[in-house]
């Protein structure tokens, strides 16, 4: 996996660039994840401004929704699942696609006319997905508040400008780098375990059936683990 | 590293093993430019291990495997562009991209490798098409075509750049007798025509007695006999002859 990420960097920067093809993966990997992204952080938003407005009512703290929605999507909630879904989603595409192509020979083809499937495959889907996995984020989380305005406003009985002058208020522009930032490293992991573990199906069905199961789970775990190392790292930096 | 050779395609004492398994334990055979030779050979006994050799799918464990005066046993994939311009597949499946059409599919090598103008690329696709006759189908999928149409489509993009050699692994397997004899009559037009040199991997007795100019057959991981079709019935090893018997279908 190491040396698929290592080869795939080194081809980035060789002719030709594939404009077309990452345009592509774009439209497949970006666009048709706007929807699954976009549902899944306006609710988050929504039931975290409730189950905020309610635990913060017993001490009178309500007017701290804005703050704590505000932070805990930006720096954890938002960039967190939206990789997430993106790995079901995304993840498991690529690997099924990548996975059949192995074995119906459509990879040995590209090789015996001579294209490298690497710098064809690879580069396009992960670039893709590292460009367009911070865009999602971003809209996710534009998403998650506009749910949390929503509650705040009909369930917790704040004002609209109030609940928005708490959620800015809270905010810095380190905390936005943080959560956009970690879904760089989210998308080139998501991308280099999928692509990995496509191109190494071995068998029929079978082997990209469980391939596809292989890519979500550890890709998930990735996503997991490497939020807590990088959370630890975007505050030692910042 | 280059080599002094006659023939195009020449196999060294290749060996490869999978494991503790050995398919090939010596393998040597010349291709000379222009021939076609049929490898037969048993159900797992290597033949399409063989065949993959010949274009840097596999790499040999030990020995050598010299296309056109080039040892590619152990040349970085980024050198081998050259050889695999050199020399087409068939594969056994057909593998045509399932995400492009027909077009796109035979024109594929020309847009990678060459700066042809795209009406040029549509006249070369059109007159490929042609040849194995399927013109006017462009812009079929591959889901829409037959299982025959799907190798003559391969072998169109398989000669697209205008190959040297032509590696087909089981051209005619899965074929009714038809378009089996539609495909040999290709391999054979593509060589008398063309002078494309071709080596065949198949179990099709008949098939492989309609286009051979020679026979080799590859038995416990080595080759046991090479030499003309008529020879390989009345004179080959017992092994090879009950071979030919049992495909049921030689005259």
């Amino acid at each position: 996996m190491i040396l698929l990420a290592f080869e795939g960097t080194r081809r980035v920067w060789r002719r030709p660039w594939g404009v077309g093809l990452w345009t592509e993966q774009l439209y497949q990997l970006g666009v048709r994840s706007l929807t699954l992204a976009n549902v899944t952080l306006l609710f988050t938003g929504m039931v975290l401004a409730v189950q905020t407005g309610y635990s913060l009512s017993a001490y009178g703290g309500q007017a701290f929704v804005g703050d704590i929605v505000a932070l805990s999507v930006v720096r954890e909630l938002g960039p967190v699942l939206t990789a997430l879904m993106v790995a079901g989603r995304v993840g498991a595409g690529i690997t099924a696609e990548l996975g059949s192509m192995v074995v119906t020979e459509q990879v040995d083809a590209l090789r015996a006319l001579g294209t490298d499937p690497i710098k064809r495959l690879v580069v396009p889907r992960v670039g893709a997905l590292i460009i367009a996995l911070p865009c999602l984020t971003v809209l996710a989380i534009t998403a998650a508040l506009f749910g949390a305005l929503l509650m705040a406003m009909f369930d917790v009985g704040q004002g609209r400008q109030y609940f928005l002058d708490h959620v800015f208020g809270a905010l810095t522009v380190n905390d936005v780098v943080s959560g956009v930032g970690k879904s760089v490293f989210f998308a080139w992991f998501i991308g280099i375990i999928a692509c990995h573990n496509g191109l190494n199906v071995r068998g029929g069905a079978d082997g990209v059936g469980r391939a596809t199961t292989e890519t979500v789970v550890t890709s998930c775990l990735a996503v997991i683990v490497s939020d807590f190392f990088l959370t630890k790292l975007f505050l030692e930096v910042l | 590293m280059n080599e002094p050779s006659a023939a195009f395609l020449a196999f060294r004492d290749v060996h490869k093993s999978f494991g503790a398994k050995q398919v090939l334990r010596g393998v040597s055979l010349d291709v000379a430019t222009g021939e076609t030779v049929v490898v037969l050979g048993g159900s797992g006994s290597g033949k399409s291990v063989l065949l993959r050799h010949a274009i840097g799918l596999m790499r040999p464990d030990a020995g050598s495997v010299v296309v056109d005066g080039v040892d590619i046993a152990r040349l970085p994939e980024a050198e081998l562009l050259e050889t695999r311009r050199k020399v087409g597949m068939l594969f056994q499946s057909g593998a045509l991209f399932d995400s492009m059409n027909v077009r796109d599919n035979v024109a594929f090598a020309l847009r990678e490798h060459t700066d042809w103008s795209p009406e040029r690329i549509s006249v070369r696709v059109a007159e490929v098409l042609g040849r194995v006759d399927l013109a006017g189908t462009e812009e079929l999928m591959p889901s829409d075509l037959s299982g025959g149409m799907r190798k003559r489509v391969a072998l169109a993009r398989a000669t697209a750049l205008a190959p040297r050699a032509i590696l087909y692994d089981e051209p005619t397997t899965g074929l009714d007798p038809v378009t089996a004899r539609t495909i040999d009559a290709l391999i054979r037009s593509l060589q008398s025509g063309l002078g494309v040199t071709g080596v065949v991997v198949t179990h099709d007795i008949e098939s492989a007695f309609r286009v051979a100019d020679r026979m080799a057959f590859l038995h416990d991981g080595r080759i046991e006999f090479v030499g003309r079709p008529e020879d390989a019935r009345d004179s080959g090893p017992p092994l090879l002859r009950r071979f030919l018997e049992e495909g049921g279908r030689v005259a």
